[in-house]
């Protein structure tokens, strides 16, 4: 039946002009690039726009080793708070992990950390999905065919179709995408080399890293939290269209849940460490900001007298907010759309 | 042979029962539901469909709960719904292909079903063209081979014949005349001449529950002595009687207006005279537009 499902996307206006979006992002890839390691740009208290001219290598090298600078200070630092030991402790462990200074290139791994989270590209994606999740089921209702569907004998397989390809699509589309930007930049920026080197030398928060990951499973760790905002949003957009009437309600509820944890953070009267995994874990930061979350080190936060790391309890709040979007569709198929 | 009891089915929206205790049995061959708009005909469809679950009551098919039989009961399930759409950009041979994966019908099988029954509702030579395109009628006839896609043993058609023309409703009639010997049909309708001549019994729903249940003859003869002819020259009385019964029909000729009438007590008017009832009597007896309510 899932088959049926993506025939049934591609027959719509929907599935048209979300492909289209698509494609506009996969071309809009080809632009997107950060300041490299090799490149030095900034703009000087005039505002006026700086480049260095020294030669790439000295320019990464110089960057690499303020970067160790740093890890080492943070080693060294004899702060006694809990933030400050953990620090220290991470940071050993990071300068541990380090088999060579020296730079090499890895232009071709910045390019793609950039471009597969770039807030853009993140926010044209979350549309896509809500557009088509909104209307996965509002469609059936508009058509008249929900009744024909829910009498049927395989209507539970229509269900969990639905439910599946809202599930699996958001994988299937990421990962295309990725795909292309991981062609793209080999065309522009050489093939994928050094990905086994410390992840430090691709990100500008090097300080802040958990752990001593190396460039593959940094990016691993992302695309996964990217998988799984992606897949939240499908769900939860797909459940919306379950239990709304019109398209417009269930895509205003798609919005409003993508935007109610950042509403939260808001509320100053709820409870700290509440607050505090909400400002980490609400869609649009993590949406507009993933660098400063993905394998970081934030501190902890106390709940119900249990010190947990910050992140950690970040990816347990989007993990159960799946389950939940999940549990949510399974229970409106069995209680709620035949009550 | 096929039998579906519905036992005290009542269907409760807050404190409106749109259902009322509807207790009745039904068997091989095609039953016709009628009541005016807002009676409960379509909540007592969609709870034999298993579209919404009854509040109080059960319906047993062959001995078991619908509920319990569960997917087994959908599998012997056609269901014509009121307002049916269908997916605009598909072709008619697409839609029903679609249909047929939904009713868990094999390839082979569906391929040779869908073929039969595209000619059969006579839309075969425009198989690939897509459903946008058709008009009302023709998009009705796509419901009706939809409903019949799996030989379903319950066939339940709400309105079916809504936008077909007199044409295409009398081979319609045929056809469920046809194959309501080996399967109980139960067909809504407000046009009275769809059912009054193959069904083999009707029901008649007012106020969510059920006012009567019978063949023909035995609801035609509950309304003998009611259905008069009243004769009148004068204008003024035609308007009166009008205002103070239930008028069926009226005929107008060169000297003298004809008005049938259904009522309890005979008319005291000069040239009265009672006659045959006829089906549509039965509902203008039963229903008017004041029992008319929204659920």
């Amino acid at each position: 039946m899932i088959l049926w499902e993506v025939k049934k996307l591609f027959k719509s206006k929907i599935g048209w002009i979300c492909l289209g979006l698509f494609i506009f992002i996969c071309g809009v890839m080809f632009f997107l690039k950060p300041i490299l390691e090799t490149e030095n740009i900034y703009r000087n208290e005039k505002y006026e726009l700086i480049k260095d001219d020294r030669s790439k290598e000295i320019i990464a090298q110089e960057k690499l080793d303020q970067k160790i600078h740093q890890i080492k200070e943070m080693a060294s630092y004899s702060g006694n708070d809990d933030f400050s030991k953990t620090l220290k402790t991470i940071s050993q462990k990071k300068l541990k992990a380090i088999e060579n200074t020296k730079y090499e290139d890895v232009s071709f791994f910045k390019v793609l950390n950039h471009r597969i989270s770039h807030p853009f590209i993140n926010s044209v994606m979350i549309i896509i999905l809500v557009l088509i999740f909104s209307n996965i089921y509002t469609d059936e209702r508009i058509s008249g065919m929900n009744d024909i569907i829910l009498s049927s004998k395989n209507k539970f397989k229509v269900l969990y179709s639905k439910l599946g390809m809202a599930i699996f699509l958001p994988i299937i589309l990421y990962m295309i995408y990725v795909s292309i930007a991981f062609i793209i930049t080999i065309f522009q920026y050489g093939p994928p080399i050094h990905g086994q080197l410390e992840a430090l030398r691709i990100i500008d928060f090097a300080g802040l890293l958990k752990e001593p990951y190396t460039i593959y499973e940094y990016l691993v760790l992302k695309i996964s939290v990217m998988m799984v905002l992606l897949i939240t949003v499908s769900v939860f957009s797909s459940l919306f269209s379950f239990v709304t009437k019109t398209s417009l309600a269930a895509i205003s509820a798609s919005a409003l849940f993508i935007g109610f944890g950042k509403v939260i953070t808001l509320m100053r009267f709820l409870p700290h460490s509440f607050l505090t995994i909400m400002s980490t874990s609400n869609y649009i930061d993590i949406m507009f900001h993933m660098e400063q979350f993905i394998g970081m080190y934030l501190g902890h936060v106390h709940i119900l007298g249990i010190n947990v790391d910050r992140i950690q309890m970040c990816n347990i709040f989007l993990l159960c907010m799946l389950g939940i979007g999940i549990a949510g569709c399974i229970f409106t198929f069995k209680k709620f759309l035949t009550k | 042979m096929n039998i579906l009891e519905i036992k005290n089915l009542t269907k409760t929206y807050g404190n409106k029962n749109a259902n009322d205790n509807i207790t009745v049995t039904l068997e091989n061959g095609l039953y016709g539901l009628l009541g005016p708009n807002g009676a409960g005909k379509t909540t007592f469809m969609k709870q034999i469909t298993t579209l919404i679950e009854p509040s109080k009551g059960e319906i047993i098919y062959n001995g078991k709960n619908i509920k319990e039989l569960n997917e087994e009961y959908r599998a012997v399930l056609g269901y014509l719904p009121q307002e049916f759409g269908v997916y605009k950009n598909f072709s008619a041979q697409q839609f029903l292909q679609y249909v047929a994966a939904l009713k868990g019908m094999n390839k082979k099988q569906a391929k040779n079903k869908i073929k039969e029954l595209l000619e059969l509702v006579g839309l075969y030579e425009v198989r690939n063209k897509a459903v946008d395109k058709f008009s009302g009628g023709m998009k009705r006839r796509v419901g009706i081979a939809q409903a019949l896609l799996n030989d379903p043993k319950i066939l339940v058609l709400d309105e079916p014949t809504a936008g077909l023309d007199p044409q295409e409703r009398a081979r319609f009639r045929n056809l469920l005349s046809q194959i309501s010997k080996d399967k109980i049909i139960i067909l809504s309708t407000h046009i009275i001449s769809d059912i009054e001549s193959i069904a083999k019994e009707t029901i008649m729903i007012k106020d969510g529950a059920m006012l009567m249940k019978g063949n023909h003859k035995e609801i035609l003869s509950g309304m003998e002595g009611k259905v008069y002819c009243i004769k009148t020259s004068n204008e003024n009385e035609v308007m009166e009687i009008q205002n103070s019964y239930k008028v069926v029909n009226i005929q107008r000729s060169i000297d003298h207006v004809e008005l049938r009438v259904v009522s309890d007590k005979m008319p005291r008017y000069e040239n009265v005279e009672i006659i045959e009832p006829k089906f549509e009597d039965v509902y203008m007896f039963y229903f008017d537009l004041e029992n008319t309510r929204e659920v």
